[in-house]
């Protein structure tokens, strides 16, 4: 039987349901012209923008856990979002361009800084042959490095320059609008469907390079390109929510363990489950009206417990020590 | 995704001119025909990978023209040339199953293969959960089946780095015979190995000698492999001599 669709739809419906749970928190939303506004202006940005950052580094994380072999990769732990983030404050903090060039300099600046922090990860895991828990780690030391950087950039610089640190280092959904979603979202929208369109060849790419080549897949020119992709995903999406943790990792991670490591159906699913999530994580903060939670201080809630379980498990390092792998 | 190219029957052959690699590998001409199976053996850092590496077209060189398949493209190529690497690990702990499905045009090994190498068995099994021995039967099967429609008609390369590596005897056997029916099909197949005792066996096969990366000899076994062999190619003295290979 064919379980693709199935899952894809399930997932999909998932988000449509929690995106109506959330308009049944404005309950007047169908009369009233003032519900209507605040919804309007208030809580659908804050809904697209968790749907598009949900799915956008979930894919990129499915992706790049694949190109990096190591089913331990995410974005915010080895360090490519603190990378976007670092741009971005020295964007904002050094007052490169004026502030109401943002809207599209912020995007491009974020992205910029993935794509560099990217390359490093990927450079040194590549030419140095680490190991998977070294690739882990150095990607610590290049987040940990970014942040540190960046907390020092707003501690000389005006610190309520556009967006505070918390933003940028635990993200948000709270700070976007119209204008730089309509920007960030083409960008996001475009990036996943190029990785969609790839999805199959990556397949290709699990028993290393040679054999993708073997089988007629030009494994550095895949890589490149879909580094690339990643890189803008990641980075465009911290440029609108800040750095999320953990969403990637957890997603595919789950994914996998359920379904399989077909990315014909992983890619797509990991974006449909990841916006799902986010959509959750939007509803969670509206039922708590009144404080507004970081994201990452959610998803780190649920996936660092997680990320301890599968490593005391030893099921992410098994090929490495020789251990067996769980079902 | 994959053009309808093939290989004309009668003209299918690899051909090598001028295949140059500093320090690694050196040859001048080489020439493998269509329905040959040759034992490519030699010490240990001899070139033996480089070479298959250079056949199967991955590895890059200087000089475009220096391997000719007939004129095939890369993507062309995948489907009528397979390789066994050494290395074919993977951290994500793929099913025997996935690993097919996703390097092949199968969800299982084909009757033939099956039966020689009893793969079909594993095909929900992690592949790192499975011995040395079965892992490596694995990738065999996994290698000819990405061919194997081109391999039946008689228009494949095939190509394998240490395939005994872990096999038991008993395997080796049933392989080795399934490469001959292969070869008798007019395929072409080379196969990097160590075990010398197969020589013997394999009398109408080709054997090709390597050494620093040049080409010491080349032609059929039972013409020009001997015990002499052993002393002049693979350091070892007369004296030496496993009575076995004598």
């Amino acid at each position: 039987m064919n379980a693709r669709p199935v899952a894809l739809l399930l997932a999909i419906g998932t988000t449509m349901l929690l995106v109506l749970l959330n308009l049944f928190s404005h309950p007047a939303i169908l009369s009233d012209p003032v519900e209507q506004h605040i919804f309007m202006q208030l809580s659908l940005p804050v809904l697209l923008t968790a749907i598009l950052v949900g799915s956008a580094l979930s894919m990129s994380s499915a992706t790049l856990q694949v190109l990096l072999n190591n089913p331990l990769a995410d974005p915010g732990i080895i360090g490519i979002s603190s990378g976007a983030s670092l741009s971005a404050g020295m964007l904002i903090v050094g007052g490169i361009i004026p502030s109401s060039a943002l809207v599209w300099g912020l995007p491009v600046a974020c992205f910029i800084g993935a794509l560099l922090s990217s390359l490093l990860i990927f450079r040194l895991a590549q030419r140095l042959q680490l190991t998977h828990a070294s690739v882990i780690l150095a990607g610590i030391a290049i987040s940990t490095v970014c942040a540190a950087a960046l907390a020092w950039l707003y501690l000389f610089g005006d610190a309520q320059a556009t967006r505070n640190l918390t933003f940028w280092l635990m993200g948000s959904f709270e700070h976007t609008h119209y204008p730089i979603l309509g920007i960030a979202g083409s960008a996001l929208v475009f990036g996943m469907i190029l990785l969609v369109r790839e999805r199959s060849h990556l397949n290709a790419l699990y028993l290393g390079e040679h054999n993708a080549h073997l089988i007629g897949v030009e494994p550095r020119l895949l890589t490149r390109k879909l580094l690339i992709i990643c890189a803008l995903l990641v980075g465009v999406s911290v440029s609108i929510a800040g750095s999320i943790a953990f969403v990637g990792l957890l997603v595919p991670h789950i994914l996998r363990r359920l379904l399989g490591r077909d990315n014909r159906l992983i890619i797509p699913l990991s974006g449909a489950v990841g916006a799902a999530l986010m959509v959750l994580i939007v509803n969670i903060n509206t039922a708590l009206s009144g404080v507004i939670l970081p994201v990452s201080l959610l998803t780190a809630s649920i996936g660092g417990p997680i990320f301890i379980y599968v490593l005391y498990r030893g099921q992410m390092f098994a090929t490495q020590f020789g251990g067996r792998h769980g079902v | 995704m994959e053009s309808e190219q093939s290989i004309a029957q009668d003209d299918f052959s690899i051909t090598l001119n001028d295949v140059f690699i500093p320090e690694r590998l050196h040859i001048s001409h080489l020439s493998f025909s269509a329905g040959s199976l040759t034992h490519l053996m030699g010490q240990n850092g001899a070139g033996k990978s480089t070479l298959l590496h250079v056949i199967a077209g991955i590895t890059p060189l200087l000089n475009h023209d220096a391997v000719s398949f007939n004129g095939l493209s890369v993507n062309a190529m995948s489907r009528h040339r397979c390789l066994l690497t050494q290395n074919n690990h993977n951290a994500f702990g793929l099913t025997v199953g996935e690993i097919f499905s996703f390097y092949t045009p199968y969800h299982e090994a084909p009757w033939e293969i099956e039966k020689v190498l009893e793969v079909n068995q594993f095909i929900t099994r992690d592949i790192d959960t499975l011995s040395g021995g079965q892992q490596q039967r694995v990738q065999l099967a996994r290698c000819m089946m990405q061919v194997w429609q081109m391999a039946e008609s008689g228009q494949a390369i095939l190509l394998f780095d240490e395939p005994f590596d872990a096999l038991d005897l008993a395997y080796q056997i049933q392989w080795l015979a399934l490469l001959h029916q292969l070869k008798w099909l007019g395929n072409i197949i080379i196969v990097a190995h160590h075990q010398l005792m197969w020589l013997n066996e394999c009398g109408t096969d080709d054997v090709l000698i390597l050494q620093v990366g040049q080409t010491q000899l080349f032609g059929n076994v039972a013409e020009q492999w001997g015990a002499q062999c052993l002393i002049d190619y693979f350091g070892i003295n007369a004296a030496q001599i496993p009575v076995h290979l004598r």
